[in-house]
């Protein structure tokens, strides 16, 4: 797909995946088929099933104009969870015989590796601890993300012929010059760990963690006790993970205390939520001062902080005066940022800094053949964007390797908002929840919280989608009759300068034009008419050699959840379509000319159709070819809709 | 526009009833946009005679095809070699275009599969109204826009008759009278005066009416 | 004395109107307009009337002059070209017809031969500058006639119809039918004379006589049908439900007109009554009338 068709789900997401494609995939009810889709563009989809930042969500049209975004994210995780295990990538069609190395197997190196291992290259991956995963292993909790999960992903990428060299840390077991003596090309994706802690006295008391260490520890099994009441310092993920964390260690009083105020917090306001539900407080504009404690930390002595949001950006902190107050403390748990290492690499940093130098958004150093990404280069960040970075710095490899250019930025175009006399037309549909554990139960487990869309379930949000940018599109043989004009059910088509005009942003893909448009001029990107025709002669064909002059032909609608019994059986042939308005009167009637004993067109009724007016239209073809059929001495019983 | 309709079926069937491989053209200006004979109904039309031909134990094959303009024989020429191979042509264009392939092609036999019935515009609700006749002196200038040659039922140029009831014509209860329509018009545009003129019984044409680009 | 003296010498006119049928036989048209002859100035013959194919209105009307019944011919312009109606009028007037009523005709599809080609080559205006051309001595062609007629033109005006734009539009066309030479005019059938005063204010100066059309009810669903179904007709519901209480509707239906002609006596110029097949009660209602 072109980049300036891309809906607004795949243009914000940092890796443009084909989210249409595998939202589409699952409403059709073909789960490998969606996994495929996933897996073309996301190493992770499992993880990022799960923990997400789903930007995409933040912008889809239907959330922004109509009711709620589209889980994408839950279908995400419903499509690679339920495919089989079987659906493998292929792998490369030419081998190189460069090797590159990748230092450090969180998302962004991994993806990296991946990425290279699938353009033909050998890679070999260098990680510090003992477990590959980065982040995925030791800093996001259990019951966000399950271990086995990110195991098995990275044995995915183990199965492309990635070797993965874990215990190998950069600066004390390989030089960064071995590495470039040794390999063709060096990504350096050592993420952003090390954590910066506020200044504060009594850091050196027991009971006083960095989240870092303190979410490490937890995910390799080391037993611990946090005490009564543990204050978590910070306002990111980490900040949350680390409380709830706490609250399943045991802890009964968690709190989390942040310096701005809860619309500067980096979390998602469903992690805040979450934790909220679960019991977690949180103490606003509220900064540390110093830690006491005999030996053992006791209390957190604060201040109240001012907000100046005024000066723009996030705003000016000042201390208040005289604010100063206690809280008592079992343990002290420090979210407050994370810088990377780069003592390993000084020769690529900034003159006397400790800052990386990176000469372009794919990530090359100043040193030639060695390239940086993820949170190694940005600080801490998401692991979507991680993976956009380690894919952004395996296309850079790639091209430095082949002598090519590196690829210019593309201009990504996206659509405009819906306008609000479309959006008003569009049928209004809740979006579906996936099951969760209950907030009493799940603080006493490291069970995963939120469980897994059913398939009904799946299909129901799926069909949410509005099929952004895969709406009609106008060929030269229009005619300008403005049928279009008149006929769609949302008012977007307009008289254009030399033909009908459709716009793109607008467009809701019913395909009710294309049916209607008398000079075959209109056509849908959503499932194009060619691909239909071929399907209908295929499903024809078929249906002639077997069966012939004795078969029932069907057009059902991929959104219909239920199948009528008419269409269940013997000798009973169906194409499955995103909507029936757009099944035109040829169509209804070419599988006669076939031999057809009866066409059934099944819909689902017209409260529950998701495109306006799909059903009256539907029904005026069938019967303007019912007409036909008379005309022509066939009986028009012949030709019918049945319903679930 | 030229406006037309599809004949009905069994009229169709009977003019190619001898014929075993016939070429439908269609025409992509006037009778597409009125819905008539495009390249749509092009496939709709064939797809109904293969079927009825097969139910009835027929041999018929039917090969599809629609021009830019049937009315030019420019377009015409662009598939004469693909109508070589049929031995008629079920024409979708209008009166103009069924001549204009007749002519061209000289040894096909050429059929119409539509009346051309008006020439017209749009209602804007996608139907289609007679509103010019075409009658080579035209008087929009003095009836406000509105042509009553075309749009009343008995051409009257001096103003209506007797029998228009609350406003609508007395031979269709559902048109409007066009007098009253206009009467409306030059009321808004305050040429009411214009009534009064009388307007004497107009030359008629003689058909054909030629049209010369030279000229 | 003759029509056209009548009308010059600014009597009160009276007229009725008969309808030949469908076939040669004319047998009751005659005998009615025998009944009548003598209490009126002129019968008009319709023209294929509703569009309904019947003998034609030209033979009826030369048979009731050479009966010394003055006939006023009714010729429209939906069966004749600018040829035949030139030709029509000749023939017309050299067999003793001299009074022709100019009317534009109904459409064929309201006829019995609906699929008719409908002519329409001239209208009612141009029909009446047609009679006043051959009059001077030309055909419209400007070719000169070798014997040339001298008719008495009349036209019809429709005072009910619909207020507003459709009244203005009949009394923009009256001008012009006035102004291409029509010396007489008889409306569509009026039934309340409140309306027809103030119709009557309007056509004030136009200098010409106006009679007044009078319909005779035969009955309320005849009342009722016209109401729905001719334009500018409105039998008001008193006159209906007169229609249905009574008796005898002859001797209402007489009521009902001769008071229509009574009150028309002062403000208009004549009536025009169209019996419709009760011609012979036309003397009951003059007498009652006082005429």
């Amino acid at each position: 797909m072109k980049i300036n068709a891309m809906p607004p789900c795949q243009a914000k997401c940092p890796i443009h995946m084909d989210v249409q494609g595998y939202v589409a995939a699952i409403a059709g009810g073909d789960v490998q088929e969606a996994d495929r889709v996933i897996r073309r563009t996301n190493p992770f989809p499992s993880v990022c099933g799960r923990i997400c930042t789903r930007e995409c969500e933040s912008v889809c049209r239907r959330g922004k104009s109509v009711d709620e975004p589209v889980a994408i994210r839950a279908l995400k995780r419903y499509a690679s969870d339920s495919a089989a295990a079987g659906a493998e990538v292929p792998g490369p069609e030419i081998r190189f015989s460069e090797k590159v190395c990748i230092v450090g197997a969180g998302p962004a190196g991994l993806t990296a590796a991946h990425d290279l291992a699938l353009m033909g290259y050998r890679v070999t991956v260098y990680e510090s601890e003992d477990e590959p995963g980065g982040m995925l292993t030791r800093g996001i909790p259990r019951y966000r993300l399950p271990l086995d999960l990110v195991r098995s992903e990275v044995d995915r990428i183990r199965s492309l012929g990635v070797e993965i060299k874990t215990g190998y840390m950069l600066g004390r077991d390989i030089s960064l010059q071995d590495l470039q003596k040794d390999f063709d090309a060096v990504f350096l994706g050592m993420g952003s760990e090390k954590s910066t802690c506020p200044e504060c006295s009594g850091m050196e008391l027991s009971g006083v963690w960095t989240a870092v260490e303190f979410l490490k520890d937890v995910s390799r099994g080391k037993k611990f006790n946090p005490g009564n009441k543990v204050i978590v310092i910070g306002g990111g993920h980490t900040a949350i993970d680390a409380a709830r964390t706490c609250l399943r260690l045991g802890a009964e009083d968690v709190t989390i205390a942040y310096r701005r105020t809860i619309d500067e917090m980096p979390a998602g306001m469903d992690e805040v939520e979450d934790a909220r539900e679960e019991g977690i407080r949180f103490e606003f504009l509220t900064a540390p001062e110093a830690f006491e404690g005999s030996g053992k930390v006791e209390k957190m002595r604060c201040v109240r902080m001012d907000l100046d949001k005024s000066c723009g950006g996030k705003g000016k902190l000042t201390c208040v005066e005289d604010s100063a107050f206690e809280m008592e403390a079992d343990t002290i748990i420090l979210a407050t940022g994370y810088v990377p290492r780069t003592e390993a690499v000084q020769e690529l940093c900034t003159e006397g800094g400790d800052r990386l130098e990176i000469k372009d958004a794919a990530g090359a150093t100043r040193t030639p053949g060695v390239f940086a990404g993820g949170d190694f280069v940005s600080g801490p960040t998401t692991v979507v964007q991680a993976i956009a970075s380690g894919r952004k710095a395996a296309e850079a490899v790639h091209r430095y390797l082949r002598g090519m250019d590196q690829s210019p930025e593309a201009q990504e175009e996206i659509l405009q908002d819906l306008d609000d006399d479309v959006a008003r037309l569009v049928p209004k549909a809740g979006r579906e929840k996936p099951v969760c554990l209950d907030s009493g139960s799940r603080v006493h487990s490291f069970d995963e919280v939120e469980h897994v869309f059913t398939p009904e379930q799946a299909r129901t949000e799926a069909a949410r989608c509005l099929h952004c940018s895969l709406g009609a599109h106008v060929s030269r043989d229009c005619a300008v009759c403005l049928n279009c004009v008149l006929v769609c059910p949302y008012n977007v088509p307009r008289p254009g300068e030399e033909k009908a005009y459709i716009d793109m942003s607008q467009c809701q893909a019913c395909g009710v034009c294309a049916g209607q448009c008398p000079a075959s001029a209109i056509d849908l990107r959503l499932e194009p008419r060619t691909e239909l025709r071929q399907n209908i002669r295929r499903v024809l064909e078929r249906a002639e050699s077997n069966s012939q002059n004795d078969f029932i032909f069907g057009y059902v609608c991929d959104f219909s959840r239920t199948r009528p019994r008419e269409l269940k059986g013997e000798n009973v042939y169906t194409i499955t379509r995103p909507g029936l308005g757009r099944i035109d009167v040829y169509e209804l009637l070419v599988p006669f000319e076939a031999g057809a004993r009866e066409v059934l067109v099944s819909g689902c009724g017209e409260e529950d159709c998701k495109f306006k007016d799909c059903s009256l239209w539907t029904r005026r073809n069938v019967q303007k070819a019912a007409r036909i059929l008379e005309s022509i001495g066939i009986d028009p019983e012949r030709l019918k809709i049945v319903e679930g | 526009m030229i406006v037309a309709e599809v004949k009905p079926m069994a009229e169709i069937q009977d003019t190619i009833k001898n014929y075993s491989k016939v070429l439908i053209s269609g025409c992509g200006s006037c009778v597409t946009v009125c819905l008539s004979g495009g390249a749509q109904q092009v496939e709709v039309l064939a797809s109904s005679l293969r079927t009825a031909a097969k139910s009835q134990g027929q041999q018929l094959e039917v090969g599809e095809e629609t021009q830019l303009r049937q009315c030019d024989p420019m377009f015409i020429e662009q598939i004469r070699d693909k109508a070589a191979g049929y031995e008629a042509i079920l024409s979708m264009g209008c009166g103009a275009g069924v001549q204009t392939m007749a002519e061209t092609l000289g040894n096909i036999p050429v059929y119409p599969a539509l009346d051309t019935v008006f020439f017209g515009g749009a209602d804007g609700q996608g139907g289609f109204v007679e509103t010019c006749a075409a009658c080579g002196q035209c008087i929009l200038s003095r009836t406000g826009g509105i042509c009553p040659v075309a749009r009343c039922a008995k051409s009257l140029t001096d103003g209506p008759c007797g029998g228009a009831q609350a406003g609508n014509c007395e031979v269709s209860k559902d048109t409007r009278c066009v007098w009253q329509l206009i009467y409306v018009r030059l009321f808004r545009l305050g040429q009411l005066h214009l009534l009064k003129e009388t307007t004497p019984p107009k030359a008629r044409r003689v058909h054909p009416a030629r049209l010369n680009r030279a000229e | 004395m003759g029509f056209r003296e009548a009308v010059e010498s600014g009597k009160f006119l009276i007229t009725a109107e008969v309808g030949p049928g469908k076939g040669t036989d004319m047998h009751e048209l005659l005998e009615d307009a025998e009944a009548i002859k003598d209490r009126i100035h002129a019968i008009n013959v319709t023209d294929l009337q509703s569009s309904v194919m019947r003998l034609g209105s030209l033979a009826v009307s030369h048979i009731l002059a050479d009966k010394g019944i003055e006939p006023i011919y009714q010729l429209t312009c939906r069966d004749r070209n600018r040829l035949a109606l030139q030709s029509d009028l000749l023939s017309a007037w050299v067999l003793g017809v001299k009074n022709v009523l100019a009317l534009t005709g109904d459409h064929p599809v309201l006829g019995d031969h609906p699929e008719a080609m409908p002519v329409f080559d001239c209208d009612s205006v141009s029909l009446l500058q047609m009679m006043r051309t051959l009059n001077g001595g030309h055909d419209m062609a400007g070719n000169e006639l070798n014997g040339v007629p001298d008719f008495f033109p009349g036209a019809v005006v429709n005072p009910g119809a619909d207020a507003g734009a459709g009244l203005e539009m009949q009394l923009i066309k009256l001008e012009k039918k006035i102004e291409a030479g029509a010396r007489f005019i008889q409306t569509q059938g009026v039934f309340e004379l409140d309306s027809f005063e103030k119709f009557m204010k309007r056509v004030e100066g136009f200098n010409v006589p106006i009679m007044g059309g009078i319909i005779m009810l035969k009955s309320a669903g005849m009342a009722k049908f016209m109401n729905k179904n001719v334009a500018g007709i409105s039998v008001p519901e008193s006159q209906i439900q007169a229609m249905t209480d009574t008796d005898d509707k002859v001797k209402t239906s007489v009521e009902i007109a001769s008071h229509l002609v009574k009150g028309m006596k002062d403000m208009c110029q004549g009536v025009h009554i169209m019996a419709i097949g009760w011609e012979k009660k036309i003397p009951m209602v003059l007498d009652e009338a006082g005429i």
